[in-house]
């Protein structure tokens, strides 16, 4: 098995970000950790973009739509 | 993983697979130049990370973070311990130090007490202990940080008692008097 091992200053660094972010610590909320309230924003925003998305396809359905008999086929 | 744990079959099942996993590559051992050796997901140094917050964090002494005394010492240079099992005589910081994340460092502690009929915060000690980062940052970010432990707690005004560097006592006692809103 490979063993990498750490020389600069950097990779520590970079190993103390990875062993924060394990503990959910890196974008912590005070007091916490930040999932529930990060996964509240996610939820908020693929909501938002799905809202957005129905309502970009419903106009530009009703604008391609206007005019024309959608009960027959089209020529 | 198995850190305290004193199930001897799930500490070797843990330990096959990560060895199996080291085998095939998923995973990778990170030796320090002091020797200490980490495993990580292959290739987890290489992935771009999330930006740092410039936001304090007043753990908690029984966060996962800082529970392995020994890996925090080699990782972040953090001394930390829990003191109320410790006889008094013998404590060092205080009875309940909560540890201070600032950052990606542990950059101090603070023994304090909520003292809830009289809705005070009392902090009997805070200590800075990382040289080398802007005070005035990490003192701003303090008092952002204790004025949301403040309503956390349900206090209306902070006490501070003593601060380690000495220097940095004024600005705080300021500082949190105009935050909180109480003489200190």
């Amino acid at each position: 098995m490979a063993t990498i091992g750490v020389k600069g200053s950097q990779e520590l660094a970079r190993l103390r970000c990875l062993a924060l972010v394990a503990q959910g610590l890196m974008h912590a909320q005070p007091f916490g950790r930040d999932c529930r309230e990060h996964g509240k924003r996610l939820t908020i925003s693929v909501m938002c973009k799905s809202i957005l998305f129905r309502s970009a396809i419903a106009l530009s359905w009703r604008f391609f739509a206007q005019g024309r008999d959608l009960s027959t086929p089209q020529c | 993983m198995t850190y305290q744990r004193r199930n001897a079959e799930l500490r070797r099942a843990v330990k096959t697979l990560v060895n199996d996993k080291l085998a095939q590559g998923s995973l990778e051992q990170i030796k320090l130049t002091r020797g200490e050796v980490f495993i990580v997901k292959a290739g987890a140094l290489e992935h771009p990370l999330p930006r740092l917050n410039n936001r304090m964090v007043i753990l908690s002494p029984f966060d996962n973070s800082v529970i392995q005394r020994e890996r925090l010492k080699v990782l972040f240079d953090y001394d930390y311990q829990i003191e109320c099992y410790v006889p008094a005589a013998r404590r060092q910081y205080g009875y309940f130090c909560l540890p201070l994340l600032y950052r990606d460092a542990f950059v101090g502690r603070m023994d304090c007490k909520a003292h809830r009929k009289d809705r005070r915060l009392k902090i009997k000690s805070l200590y800075f202990e990382q040289q080398g980062l802007d005070e005035d940052q990490i003192v701003k970010a303090f008092i952002d940080a204790i004025k949301g432990f403040c309503l956390f707690q349900e206090c209306d005004s902070v006490f501070l008692q003593a601060v380690y560097p000495i220097r940095l006592g004024q600005g705080l006692c300021s500082a949190l008097t105009l935050s909180i809103g109480d003489t200190p």
